[in-house]
């Protein structure tokens, strides 16, 4: 049962599961994701304009009067989803479902024409309004694994694809199959609260496939049919 | 192999792979001809490794590795081996590459230009610097005038306080002055009184069963974040069939409350009155742990002195002065819910009681802290798995001692500019407020110099211009920050430090179960601007001051001098670097059962497993030391402080009434001896009827603990349950704003007695109607261009008064109107 070197024993297919439950709302995977995939920085310009990229953000919903107001907050990265509504109106091709599941975005293809940012029901797709710009020795901590994108194109998580890629060189170089925790995206591998959890949804006995079963999943707006890999589990018993 | 040598083959290979990452992937990656054509340095590409270091972005004390890409840090996380990260960080500690990448750094040494605070400057060589620092102090040392030199630092805490304490002993000046930087909340003044001892206490989250919450800001404000968040995940999942339950009270509806199990809306400053409300239920009802309360608590009943009077006790203070309706009324909690509360509460098998954390702005006092942590007591948590657990001894980390000479000697013979002044207990962090007064009245002795180390007093003092008046009357004002903060504004010559990440650090933390941790980090990458460690500068100063000062304060290489301080530590043979989990275990269970042999290794290969792994911490954490617990002069858990009592009995009657007149204005001609008890009282701030609505203040969640706030990372999420950023926001609940014709998202003015603050109203159902919520942390007037600006700072027009117990300013409750900003 040897699978290829670099490679899972079958086609993975890659899934996140954050438990809202564990979840402090602390922020560091917004963060995280940012310092991982030269994010452009905002200023209060782009705030006012609602032009601020986040590939992860934390997504409030305030529901009732007082004193019985509740608030829940979300992580909220792309759902990744099997069937994605993104891919069916773009023109180019810019935006495409891996083998493996990740909804990847070939910003070179793109034309800056906005279909998939309407088209996203989680509205995870952002455009580059601004050429991206970094001060003076601010641009040193830039990720040089992560290319960065040019004004007039649309960006997205990408499940920091580029580090699965650095897993499967390594395990190949090392002669060995990818293992459960070679790949773990930039939000889930700094979660303080051990709230998230990345993995192979293909095995069925992976942490996150066995998790994503749990009686507390949900997924967000399953409804439309999107199919999403990002399962929630909400709080309470 | 032996069990040592095996776990760290163990521990090695975590790392090998940490560290193996990145470079040969790309080599592999390549076809083989590609590669020999290119030749070998051509395809090299930049050396990648991961260093172990310190966060500083705030006091939580997190291990981290920093990806190094050549001569470039590229991200940060957690060191898997840190006992306190474990592998994790929170979002200030992924932001810190914007501290060490700030554009807006002091990129050298400056020389003031112009007016001081007009921000001119003059970039100077570091000798001309040194030299503008060096000759000032070596007249006035001459001159016999030592002490007239003051230095402001951060928490006495760590190398960079012992570096200025063994300068400033070698210099001779008794001025060493660390200062605090938020204002505590008290809690750590209300666990000495109760428990002597000054390391203070910490909740034992991760197998509590049920936490009672009373404003505390648990999961926004912790002063350990990443190991708090660990902690709570665990709370609510890590153990089968059982799901910790958690109560919050706090005026607004915050992240906590949002996370609670039940949020239940409390009127600002009222924690007091409703632990004491809880707690008389529980003794109502008879559901307190009387074997505890029995062997280990001293002042539960009431007491007779020596003549036959009798003296109240804390049971008697709770039925008689905190009847149900009175907690109700102050509190705004109905009686059923408090007392269905206190009932959950003695029922759970391991529940805790916190009060407001660090940084909290609200007005419980040191008395609405000790009425929370009685709580605690009343439930005999103390020690015991999921609950308060007292922090273990910090070893101690020495530098060489110092025989200062005869003229250092007079001048440390002085009183220091900031002693005295304090109440029953002082909390050893200088009063930005009481140092003022001091520079201003030049009372006992002027000061001619301050050095600035970690300290931004004219940002952090209350009110700010008292401080900045006292700062224009010193001579010389030299400032060692990074970043060109308020108080670095108005010095005279500014030697720039360097920032964590590009020098060699030693601090010390607690992780959650009170074990002592010991941090160690090495300069990630080479200095970004010609800015040096400042504790080489101060040596610098000191080899140009002369002998004896040099003698005695000698230039050392940062590292010789953090290998000499952690010399005692390897001493002291307990403990060990930071390792896996397993091998954590196996020492507790080791050294419990009485087999382990202290480390027997020698000092090079201690000090090789310091550096690599990031630290040290004695994970071997002993419960049942009461004589450490509770160093009270009773040797018991103190509801009535004897501490408070003596320094009562010390005073004139009418010190002892001004004293009751400052806990509790509303309380006057009860006995003053009610002060050594939990006396908490809810003070409204009513006055002037113009301003009819209370402020509730509470700190940023994402900024809390931060000194350095130009990051635009954070800016970006300060207010991300309204929608808001890069600005101060305001929350009211829809019908006050209604009420006074306000609407959602128009800018307004929120004005006190003292003074006003622009902000952006936002309309929020989880306000407290009546209640005007002010988020503190932004409008900063210096530090870049993400600070500069930012925002207002809502602290300026916060009632403060000084708390009697500790002689510090606080705040107090306050009220204020909103005034509309465009005409109508």
């Amino acid at each position: 049962m040897s699978a290829p070197t670099g490679t899972t024993a079958h086609r993975a297919r890659w899934g996140m599961v954050i438990d809202l439950d564990r979840c402090t709302a602390c922020q560091a995977c917004v963060v995280a994701c940012q310092a991982e995939n030269n994010i452009p920085n905002s200023n209060p310009h782009t705030a006012q304009g609602g032009r601020n990229i986040h590939w992860m953000e934390m997504i409030p919903f305030v529901e009732g009067e007082y004193p019985h107001t509740e608030m829940r907050l979300l992580p909220r990265p792309c759902m990744h989803c099997d069937n994605p509504p993104c891919i069916k109106v773009c023109p180019v091709g810019a935006t495409q479902l891996s083998s493996e599941g990740i909804v990847g975005q070939i910003n070179a293809r793109c034309i800056g024409c906005r279909y998939c940012t309407t088209a996203c029901p989680y509205t995870v797709k952002s455009f580059n309004w601004f050429k991206p710009q970094w001060p003076e020795v601010m641009e040193r901590y830039l990720n040089p694994d992560v290319s960065v994108r040019f004004n007039g194109v649309v960006e997205k998580c990408t499940l920091c694809h580029h580090r699965l890629q650095k897993a499967r060189d390594l395990a190949a170089y090392e002669g060995r199959p990818l293992q459960p925790g070679d790949y773990t995206p930039a939000c889930v591998q700094t979660c303080p609260a051990e709230a998230m959890v990345f993995g192979d949804l293909a095995n069925p006995r992976s942490a996150v496939a066995v998790l994503s079963r749990s009686k507390r999943a949900f997924r967000l707006l399953d409804e439309l049919g999107t199919e999403p890999k990002v399962t929630y589990l909400r709080e309470g018993v | 192999m032996d069990r040592r040598s095996f776990l760290k083959v163990l521990a090695g290979g975590t790392f090998g792979v940490a560290y193996g990452y990145g470079l040969f992937p790309r080599l592999a990656a390549m076809p083989a001809a590609a590669l020999r054509e290119l030749g070998d340095d051509a395809l090299r590409p930049p050396e990648e490794r991961w260093i172990p270091s310190i966060c500083q972005q705030c006091p939580g004390g997190c291990g981290i590795l920093v990806r190094a890409y050549g001569d470039r840090a590229v991200k940060i996380d957690g060191n898997p081996l840190h006992p306190i990260s474990r592998g994790r960080l929170c979002a200030r500690g992924q932001a810190a590459l914007q501290l060490l990448y700030d554009p807006d750094r002091i990129r050298g040494p400056m020389v003031r230009v112009g007016e001081r605070g007009a921000g001119k400057w003059r970039s100077v060589s570091w000798d001309v610097g040194l030299a503008a620092v060096a000759k000032p102090l070596a007249a006035l040392r001459a001159q016999g005038r030592a002490h007239f030199v003051a230095m402001l630092t951060g928490p006495p805490r760590g190398l960079d306080f012992m570096v200025g304490e063994w300068f400033m002993e070698s210099y001779g000046s008794p001025n060493l002055i660390p200062m605090a930087r938020d204002r505590a909340a008290g809690r750590d003044e209300a666990v000495a009184l109760m428990q002597g001892g000054e390391a203070g206490v910490t909740h034992d989250i991760e197998n509590a069963t049920y936490i009672l919450s009373l404003n505390s800001g648990l999961l926004e404000r912790h002063w350990s974040a990443v190991q708090l968040a660990r902690a709570y995940g665990r709370f609510r999942r890590g153990r089968s069939n059982l799901r910790g339950r958690f109560v919050h009270f706090e005026p607004r509806l915050s992240v906590t409350g949002a996370k609670a199990d039940e949020w239940v809306p409390l009127r600002p400053g009222s924690e007091g009155v409703l632990a004491n409300g809880i707690a008389s239920v529980l003794i109502r009802e008879g559901r307190y742990d009387r074997d505890f309360v029995q062997e280990r608590v001293f002042g539960f009943e009431d007491w007779r002195d020596e003549g036959g009077a009798l003296h109240p006790g804390y049971q008697t203070l709770l039925l008689r002065y905190y009847p149900m309706e009175r907690v109700e009324e102050e509190s705004g909690v109905g009686r059923e819910t408090i007392t269905r509360i206190a009932r959950e509460f003695s029922r759970s098998a391991a529940a805790v009681a916190i009060g407001p954390e660090g940084g909290a702005l609200g007005a419980a006092g040191l008395h609405g802290q000790m009425a929370v942590h009685a709580l605690n007591a009343l439930v005999g948590n103390l020690q015991r798995k999921g609950g308060v657990l007292s922090r273990a001894r910090m070893p101690t980390l020495s530098l060489p001692p110092v025989t200062p000479d005869a003229v250092a000697a007079r001048s440390l013979a002085q009183p220091p500019i900031n002693g005295g002044g304090g109440g029953a207990v002082v909390n050893g962090v200088g009063s930005a407020e009481r140092l003022a007064a001091r520079l201003a009245s030049a009372d006992p002795y002027p000061v001619e110099a301050v050095i600035l180390r970690g300290a931004n007093p004219l940002f952090d003092a209350h009110p700010q211009a008292s401080f900045l008046g006292a700062l224009d009357r010193v001579g010389l004002v030299v400032s060692l920050a990074s970043f060109l903060d308020e108080t670095t504004v108005h010095a005279d010559v500014v030697l720039p430090d360097s920032t964590p990440m590009e020098r060699w650090q030693l601090d010390t933390s607690y992780t959650l179960q009170g074990q002592p941790v010991v941090n160690l980090g090495r300069p990630v990458v080479p200095p970004t601007f010609d800015t040096r460690d400042a504790n080489e500068t101060l040596m610098a100063v000191a080899q140009r001051i002369g002998a004896p000062v040099s003698d005695r304060f000698p230039v050392v290489e940062p590292e010789a001098l953090i290998k000499g301080a952690v010399v005692s530590l390897h001493a002291g043979g307990s403990g060990e670097p930071f390792g896996a989990p397993l091998e954590e275990a196996w020492t507790t269970l080791l050294e419990q059962s009485g087999w382990r042999v202290p480390h027997d290794e020698p000092f090079e290969t201690f000090w090789e497993g310091l550096t690599a792994r990031g630290g040290w911490w004695d994970p071997v954490y002993y419960r049942y030391e009461w004589g450490r617990v509770l160093a009270t002069p009773s040797g018991r858990f103190e509801l009535r402080s004897q501490r408070v009592a003596a320094w009562l009995s010390s005073l004139p009657e009418s010190g002892r009434e001004a004293a009751l007149h400052g806990v509790a204005p509303s309380l006057q001609g009860l006995g003053t001896e009610l002060l050594a008890l939990p006396l908490a009282v809810r003070d409204d701030g009513a006055g002037d009827a113009a301003y009819d609505l209370e402020v509730n203040p509470y700190p940023i969640p994402i900024l809390s603990g931060l000194a350095h706030t130009n990051e635009p990372w954070l800016q970006d999420i300060t207010g991300f349950h309204l929608y808001r950023n890069w600005e101060t926001w305001v929350e009211i609940h829809p019908q006050t704003a209604g009420e006074r014709g306000f609407v959602d998202g128009e800018r307004v003015w929120v004005e006190s007695p003292s003074g006003r603050v622009l902000a952006r109203l936002r309309l929020f159902p989880g306000a407290m109607p009546g209640v005007i919520n002010l988020p503190v942390g932004l409008g900063h007037t210096s530090g870049g261009r993400c600070t500069a600006g930012i925002g207002d700072a809502p602290q300026r027009i916060l009632a403060t008064g000084v708390e009697p117990l500790t002689g510090a300013t606080v705040y107090r409750a306050t009220r204020a109107r909103l005034l509309p900003v465009e005409e109508r």
